[in-house]
């Protein structure tokens, strides 16, 4: 008689078992045995335009996943706005613990397929400028929220982001004009003005040192906002963060009689995106 | 009778061998039974094409684009060609110490502590292919800033790819300091703060005077914030990678990233090293 073909018996004892557990007990995933660590992120894209009165309002995030729609972007998102598994809940296969949270002010992504018509109410490619900056970090609480709870943490000036570029709020991105009044120990040092708004010659690199970018507060990741009490999340929880405003305040604009098309003498971007990020323990289950 | 030390030797080199072309197994006792820790660390090459046009409309041009794609890290080993550099290039010490191209060697275990992302200048011979179309010392501090923001660190095993965080998560320790920034000019011999207006001693006021290239590079950092050792991002739970383990980090840009061209203080490429911390054990083979 030929051989049994087949997989072995104790192999084909142990594929019936999971066959039944899932069938009769809605059970696959066993244990969350695996263990690691990393930042989970999810950032929404903000369109006033220049100049615009940003209105309250309340904006979700980790409400999209990749290859989604929404959070203010005009194309599918990508793991450059989120990592989150799941739209509003954490995945079935992850449980979460949260130990710190920032908020990042990011700079405008430059991919030109985000923004909307018509293109000169937004400049991504500037820096933002201070009175955003200020404006952004003081008017936006940051809430999490769950079926029927939300509770404001803190404002977003109350959780620096980490990281970033280094050593740039010392860098005024504003120049100063010929003939101001000399202070009394130095001689002739121009003041701070507005942007020079004549049409640059070649190869002036004071279009760059004017604009050196000035962002919120960046801190080495062992300052950033850590919990003593981490923040639990259950697999399957609902979960979402929301940037909430109820001041209105008005987006830069800019600068007045500057020429047309030279954007880098403009001060106002019109827009401007925040990513939340959750630095957290991670267990999980991962199927194959 | 006592042991004949000869004979010994040679039944144990005899089994020793036995062992390895039978049975494939390193000789001696196998454990991994040495203990350090260490940086390793890998560096991906961004280059561009040379830009052309000068623009004054605009401080980017349309060809410095980091194009959207993954860039992979320890995948090549020193004095090999890849990860980015130009045809004929080859990495050197300082642009990795990892021996195994993607995936770790037999002889080492590694705990991973850290993890760390630093953008960095790239290197002189990069820049001596295309000498007066490529910049030389530190980024922009407004390039550094798109690439931090922008780019997101991966870990990848054979199929499961996780994403750790974005590039400004994870700064690398050190790095030069950031002196305060000037404006001043520097052309005349000016001093560095004081200046009068155009001519004399202290030539060179802010505005009225031609900012030299000089000045946009003293102002410039070199790459993302220097977290001292202490202040960097350290994992509670390490990354375990076994000996034989593939795997590889990975760089990725999902959208097209515009960079400051040449005539705008830019640099026209850059280097970005993954740098990570580990408790290393091993075993030496003679």
């Amino acid at each position: 008689m030929p051989p049994k073909q087949g997989l072995p018996s104790e192999i084909e004892r142990s594929i019936r078992e999971q066959e039944q557990k899932l069938l009769t007990e809605g059970m696959k995933l066993g244990r969350f045995r695996r263990i690691r660590q990393r930042e989970f992120y999810s950032r929404y894209l903000f369109l006033p335009g220049k100049g615009a009165i940003f209105r309250a309002g309340e904006f979700q995030l980790f409400t999209t996943i990749e290859g989604g729609t929404g959070q203010g972007y005009n194309q599918p998102l990508t793991e450059r706005e989120t990592n989150w598994p799941q739209t509003g809940k954490l995945s079935s296969q992850q449980n979460l613990v949260v130990k710190a949270l920032h908020v990042r002010i990011c700079r405008c992504p430059t991919d030109s397929t985000l923004y909307p018509a018509p293109p000169n109410n937004f400049n991504p490619d500037l820096p933002y400028s201070a009175a955003d900056i200020y404006n952004i970090a003081y008017n936006f609480t940051v809430n999490v929220k769950y079926i029927t709870e939300k509770i404001p943490y803190g404002l977003i000036a109350d959780f620096p982001a980490v990281g970033g570029a280094w050593g740039f709020n010392q860098a005024s991105r504003q120049q100063p004009i010929a003939g101001q009044p000399a202070p009394p120990i130095v001689q002739n040092v121009g003041l701070s003005q507005t942007l020079d708004l004549q049409a640059a010659p070649l190869l002036q690199s004071v279009q760059g040192t004017g604009n050196y970018p000035i962002l919120n507060s960046n801190v080495v990741a062992a300052f950033e906002r850590r919990f003593k009490v981490p923040l639990l999340i259950q697999n399957s929880e609902q979960f979402t963060v929301s940037l909430e405003t109820s001041n209105e305040w008005q987006m830069d604009t800019d600068v007045a009689n500057a020429p047309p098309n030279n954007g880098i003498l403009r001060n106002g971007t019109g827009a401007f995106e925040i990513e939340v990020g959750l630095w957290a323990t991670e267990s999980f289950v991962e199927q194959s | 009778m006592p042991p004949n030390p000869s004979k010994d030797i040679a039944r144990q080199v005899s089994d020793q061998e036995d062992e390895m072309l039978k049975r494939g197994r390193t000789p001696g006792d196998g454990k991994f039974g040495t203990l350090r820790q260490r940086h390793i660390w890998s560096t991906y090459h961004f280059v561009f094409a040379p830009g052309s046009a000068i623009q004054t409309s605009t401080v980017f041009l349309n060809n410095q684009i980091i194009v959207p794609g993954t860039y992979r890290v320890f995948r090549e080993s020193v004095g090999k060609n890849g990860q980015g550099l130009p045809a004929g290039l080859m990495l050197g010490d300082t642009d990795t110490n990892f021996l195994g191209e993607g995936r770790m060697p037999d002889q080492q275990n590694f705990a991973v502590w850290e993890v760390g992302v630093t953008i960095l200048p790239q290197r002189v011979d990069v820049v001596s292919l295309a000498l007066n179309s490529r910049g030389a010392g530190a980024l922009h501090p407004d390039d550094v800033s798109h690439i931090l923001d922008e780019g997101v660190l991966r870990v990848k095993y054979i199929t499961e790819e996780v994403s750790l965080g974005h590039f400004a998560d994870f700064a690398q320790p050190g790095g030069p300091g950031f002196t305060v920034p000037s404006v001043l000019d520097y052309s005349a011999g000016a001093v560095l703060a004081g200046l009068g207006v155009a001519g004399g001693q202290n030539a060179g006021n802010m505005l009225g005077q031609p900012f030299s290239a000089q000045i946009a590079r003293s102002t410039q950092n070199s790459g993302n914030m220097a977290a001292s050792p202490g202040t960097r991002r350290k994992l509670d739970i390490p990354i375990f990678l076994p000996a034989r383990t593939q795997f590889e980090f990975q760089l990725v840009f999902k959208r097209p990233v515009l960079l400051r061209s040449i005539q705008n203080g830019g640099t026209v490429g850059f280097s970005a090293r993954v740098d990570l911390f580990v408790a290393e054990s091993y075993r030496a083979v003679s």
